[in-house]
């Protein structure tokens, strides 16, 4: 889905949300269990702050590293061959030391890809959560309850067209519905990051250290020799 | 398992604890639909009379109240069906 899809079912959203705090004033006078509008707002903020675009911006970036990077590792093995051929006398030893980087650098990449593949999979799985996140909330802010508008339901109990009973059950259903939706989207994007956020750490605290400084000016004295 | 798989097997749970939540949500207001289907018809009256009346207070250019006893009823207001 585009960003500005996404965008839209947001502000859409936002609107069902005014009006489901609407009806939550309805379902409290009508005798159901209702949140207070406030804290209902509140869950809906701590939603609203995952920002998927800066996500899927991030993946983007990583996988574009990891392309880059690849088709620069496949030219190793034939710039050994040339190191081995200009250099006759110290050939093994270079050789063995442009194997050794380019384990290396495969491992590097292994590294690089699983990172890619784990951001663009949050961010894709994040996207997907949002979408029945916000589908949640329409449902939930559905205008009519029980046929009738929400500002028009007091008059329609008053004249005993619409049970008090019947209003607070469908309000009820709403709440339940919010209160899944809010539970297990949050729940889920939480993870999602937790399991990105532990990930990166392992693949960072993994990722084979650089060749240092000394092991260059081996490789330096190697060619003077 | 790779990393993208477990984030993509959470992705996905949740998803579908959402939609269960939604097709929970639809099967109940179905059932309450069909309670509340008779009083319906006598809510939408009620409003439809109480927004012909005020239209009919409000609307000074119309004096209907003016008219004869046999067409007093008949009210610009009246919603034709």
């Amino acid at each position: 889905m585009s960003n500005t899809a996404l965008t839209a079912m947001r502000t859409r959203s936002l609107d069902s949300l005014d009006s489901f705090c609407t009806l939550l004033r309805v379902g409290r006078d009508c005798g159901a269990i209702v949140p207070d509008k406030d804290e209902v707002r509140k869950r809906y903020r701590q939603i609203d702050r995952v920002n998927v675009s800066d996500l899927a911006s991030d993946a983007f970036m990583l996988a574009g590293a990891h392309h880059t990077l690849a088709a620069l590792a496949v030219q190793i093995p034939g710039r050994s061959v040339l190191l081995r051929n200009a250099w006759t006398q110290v050939g093994d030893s270079l050789g063995s030391m442009v194997t050794a980087h380019g384990d290396r650098v495969d491992a590097d990449l292994i590294v690089l890809r699983d990172w890619a593949e784990a951001t663009v999979a949050a961010a894709s799985g994040i996207e997907q959560l949002l979408i029945t996140w916000y589908r949640a909330v329409d449902r939930a802010g559905e205008p009519l309850v029980c046929g009738v508008p929400a500002d028009g339901a007091a008059e329609a109990v008053r004249a005993g067209t619409v049970s008090p009973s019947l209003l607070a059950d469908d309000i009820s259903a709403r709440v339940t519905l919010f209160d899944t939706a809010a539970d297990t989207t949050d729940n889920g994007i939480a993870e999602m990051f937790h399991v990105l956020g532990t990930a990166t750490d392992d693949l960072a605290g993994g990722a084979p250290i650089a060749p240092s400084d000394s092991r260059s000016g081996q490789l330096a004295l190697a060619g003077d020799e | 398992m790779r990393v993208a798989h477990h984030i993509d097997d959470i992705g996905r749970r949740a998803g579908e604890a959402v939609t269960a939540a939604l097709r929970d949500y639809t099967d109940r207001r179905t059932r309450l639909t069909e309670q509340a289907r008779p009083s319906w018809t006598a809510a939408e009256s009620v409003i439809r009379d109480r927004l012909q009346r005020e239209a009919d207070l409000a609307d000074y250019g119309s004096p209907q109240v003016l008219l004869p006893a046999d067409v007093a009823s008949a009210s610009p207001h009246t919603r034709r069906l």
